[in-house]
């Protein structure tokens, strides 16, 4: 089964995405922040990435700049709280393939990783 | 079914989710209050779209909790929404009841997530309603098919970059794309559809244009004239691959027509299916919302502030404000003492910093000001519901009109705006407004307009309601007077109509000819203008018989500082409303007479009874009025004015207003406290009920 990374600062948002992952026979594997994000792209290399926009260290957006500098195919769909519109777009001209706004209804996100991983 | 109500419920969220989520609610009900009454007669798809996207997202979210009842709820709406949406309902007047019923009783059921306690509401009997309502055989809304065919110009030269690859053998596309309505960043899909086209061909035009799109305007729908190799189901399903694409329609355009205006895709009538808004989504075929042009919605640049940190920051600067105040006594001070050549350096460096600081915190105290206005909209908004239920009772047409909801005020004013508002929109309907029989007879049309206007002017708000009805009664209210002996015959009959139509302020006055359980009995305008006045805001009022009423309200910006007289009595300094003052004069230059035992100020032709300030605020300590003479304050509270006895005036200043019950507890006469530059406390006098009271402490000869 595909491999997901997950990354948010906010510890609540890595479990609840988990859950409905894990669930759903996906292996996840979680970061909390942007930094993290890239080496664990780099050392596990997952099938798809959901990618929390604001984080510590290093955002988001950045970590996807970074994580498509070591693999120009790396599926990462951003995940994003209402308001951060020019962000997101930044990111889909930065190379992200999808996008997810917070709070996410878990079909939603399934939809979306599964497109990922296709 | 017997009522669950009172027994303790279960949600899927922690404290985190909750704020989130009824912030959420919050927002959308807010967007269905403001918005359903205008679903009626012929709306806007833009609005419709907006309201059943409301309802949808109140669905999803509660059923992301467990709320199983707000969900279903929230379905039966969406159901109902979604057929008005698509033109197979009408938005009659009965939709909307039922569509109003169920917000309220959605407002009820968001709460429950807070208390988490059953509140027996029933919802299966408004779900009833609501499928009621879209079973009945209604008159479907104007036929889609009535709509005109989408045109799309090309810009000239559009083709130009491309024909190489025409003449190649690639085909031109004319592209339609609807992107799913609950999908809430629209835009960001219309950029990826865009970027998909690109990927697979040449994108020689589109619209809304690449600027727009990029721009974040919201719009839900994207065509496009694509030139490429691939094939029309090549080209779908790459597009359909992009999340929240509902649809993709495209046709091949000759080279021929491919300039100049083409036409695009008539939006098909929907066919009534399964209820099943699941279904729904899957056929999800949007109307458009905004085709050509930026829309007006822009990405908003905002935060939200939890509003007790906002207080705190207010309260926080008033403290700078103080200590300013203090810094700069302190320089003035020392500037008279320090003559010494030695320390000029010193004292101008001083001089300098403190001028700084003031200007900073001025500065300062503005921008946190301004963070806690709010746009009126917040209130006007909830007026159309009013009118229209108001309306509704009394039998009345009446249409309402409202501008100025951008005009920003504080929001401790917002608050305390809302129910003086709301009477006096009552008033209009109830009173104000003929039936449509009386203004048929009147040669005027059956429907009344009542509208609501806001404005801002220096440091004022001001909101006017305007009615185009009967007009105030003054023989009525002439009669009324006298009956209940509040003034003579003849000193009734002797004022003019402008200052009679005032009387409606007084105490214990209605016209109306019977009690009516809309606007109640007689409470009402007296209570109205004791609470404006009480934020240190005036209202008036002006009316021509058989033509309407106007009441404008004047009200401060922020509650938060105020301008005030500053005056000393019996060692207290105490800050008098500028707004209320009407004049100050030194002891000398008044006009003072005795009148029956009491002193009184003669001032432009009227007399004012006199009041010790101090005694009236109950200061029980000896009175000595200085040797060298005292001053006097007259002050006004609707048109009754009195004369106030003060040792000092100490100047006009801008006081940050506390409120009594953090320092000493409420005191009648005070409406709060500042503190003063050298830090001790000034009290703010509550004119108002001083005049009032004013006969009990005039002063004995």
């Amino acid at each position: 089964m595909a491999t997901i990374l997950v990354v948010d600062d906010a510890a609540f948002m890595r479990m609840r995405m988990s859950k409905i992952l894990t669930e759903a026979g996906y292996e996840v594997i979680q970061a909390e922040n942007g930094l993290e994000a890239v080496e664990k792209y780099r050392s596990a290399k997952p099938d798809a990435v959901l990618m929390d926009i604001t984080m510590p260290e290093m955002d988001g957006l950045t970590a996807l700049k970074e994580i498509r500098k070591v693999d120009p195919n790396a599926k990462v769909a951003m995940v994003t709280a209402l308001g951060q519109q020019q962000i997101v777009l930044e990111a889909v001209k930065s190379g992200a393939k999808d996008f997810l706004v917070k709070p996410a209804e878990a079909d939603r996100v399934l939809a979306a990783v599964s497109k990922l991983c296709n | 079914m017997t009522s669950t109500k009172g027994t303790p419920l279960q949600f899927d969220l922690d404290d985190e989710d909750l704020k989130l989520f009824l912030e959420e609610a919050e927002e959308q009900i807010e967007l269905l209050d403001q918005s359903l009454v205008q679903l009626e007669g012929e709306p806007d798809p833009a609005l419709v779209q907006r309201i059943f996207r409301a309802a949808h997202t109140l669905k999803g979210s509660s059923a992301t909790i467990g709320h199983k009842k707000m969900a279903s709820l929230t379905h039966a709406m969406e159901t109902v929404l979604d057929a008005v949406r698509q033109g197979r309902r009408a938005p009659t007047s009965e939709v909307v009841d039922a569509l109003l019923a169920g917000l309220d009783a959605l407002r009820v059921l968001a709460n429950e997530v807070v208390t988490r306690v059953d509140s027996g509401i029933v919802t299966e009997r408004l779900e009833a309603d609501l499928m009621a309502v879209l079973d009945s055989e209604g008159p479907a809304a104007a036929s889609p098919e009535a709509q005109d065919v989408p045109v799309y110009v090309v810009p000239a030269g559009a083709l130009e970059c491309c024909w190489e690859e025409v003449e190649q053998g690639h085909g031109i596309f004319f592209v339609d794309v609807v992107v799913a309505s609950d999908c809430q960043l629209p835009s960001i899909r219309c950029y990826q559809v865009l970027q998909e086209m690109e990927s697979i061909g040449r994108l020689a035009a589109c619209w809304p244009e690449r600027d727009v799109i990029e721009a974040g305007g919201g719009e839900y729908r994207m065509a496009g004239l694509l030139v490429t190799r691939q094939t029309e189901e090549q080209i779908a399903a790459a597009l359909k691959a992009v999340s929240d694409v509902a649809a993709v329609r495209l046709r091949a355009v000759p080279p021929s027509e491919a300039t100049g205006p083409i036409e695009g895709f008539r939006d098909e009538p929907q066919q009534p299916a399964a209820s099943s808004s699941e279904a729904a989504e899957a056929r999800d075929e949007a109307p458009p919302e905004t085709l050509r042009g930026g829309s007006a919605r822009k990405a908003s640049q905002s935060v939200r502030i939890d509003v007790e940190r906002l207080d705190g920051l207010m309260n926080l600067v008033g403290e700078l404000v103080i200590d300013r105040t203090r810094l700069q006594q302190v320089r003035e001070q020392l500037s008279s003492v320090l003559r010494d050549a030695s320390l000029s350096e010193l004292m101008d460096n001083f001089e300098e910093t403190t001028s700084h600081l003031a200007r900073v915190t001025d500065e300062l105290q503005e921008q946190i000001m301004r963070s806690r206005m709010l746009p009126v909209r917040s209130v006007l908004s909830r007026l159309p519901r009013l009118v229209r239920d108001v309306a509704v009772k009394c039998g009345k047409k009446v249409d309402l009109v409202t501008a100025g909801e951008e005009t920003e005020l504080d929001r401790s004013v917002i608050e305390e705006i809302s129910d003086p508002l709301v009477h006096i929109l009552r008033n209009a309907v109830d009173h104000g407004i003929e039936s449509p029989e009386e203004r048929r007879a009147a040669g005027k049309p059956e429907t009344g307009t009542i509208s609501v206007t806001a404005w801002n002017q220096e440091t004022y708000i001001y909101l006017a309601v305007r009615d185009d009805g009967r007009g105030i009664d003054t023989a009525a209210l002439r009669r009324k007077v006298v009956e209940k002996g509040l003034m003579t015959r003849e000193a009734a009959e002797a004022a003019p109509d402008e200052q009679v139509v005032q009387w409606i302020f007084m105490p214990g006055l209605s016209t109306a000819k019977q009690v009516t359980d809309v606007s109640g009995r007689g409470v009402g305008m007296d209570i109205v203008r004791t609470n404006i006045e009480r934020l240190n805001g005036q209202i008036t009022v002006s009316s021509v018989q058989g033509k309407g009423t106007e009441v404008i309200i004047q009200l401060p910006l922020t509650l938060a500082t105020t301008k005030a007289l500053m005056v000393s009595a019996n060692g207290t300094v105490y800050a008098i409303p500028l707004v209320s003052v009407t004049e100050a004069l030194a002891d000398h230059e008044a006009d003072i007479h005795t009148v029956g035992g009491r002193k009184t100020l003669r001032l432009r032709h009227r007399l004012l009874p006199m009041i010790d300030l101090a005694a009236a605020l109950g200061d029980a300590r000896p009175r000595m009025l200085p040797t060298d003479g005292y001053f006097v304050v007259a002050a006004r509270h609707g048109d009754r004015q009195a004369a106030f006895i003060v040792d000092r005036l100490l100047g006009e200043q801008d006081v940050v207003v506390k409120s009594l019950g953090d320092m000493l507890g409420a005191r009648k006469g005070l409406t709060g406290a500042t503190i003063l530059g050298d830090g001790t406390l000034g009290l703010i006098v509550d004119i108002a009920s001083l005049v009032t009271e004013q006969a009990a402490v005039s002063v004995p000869a």
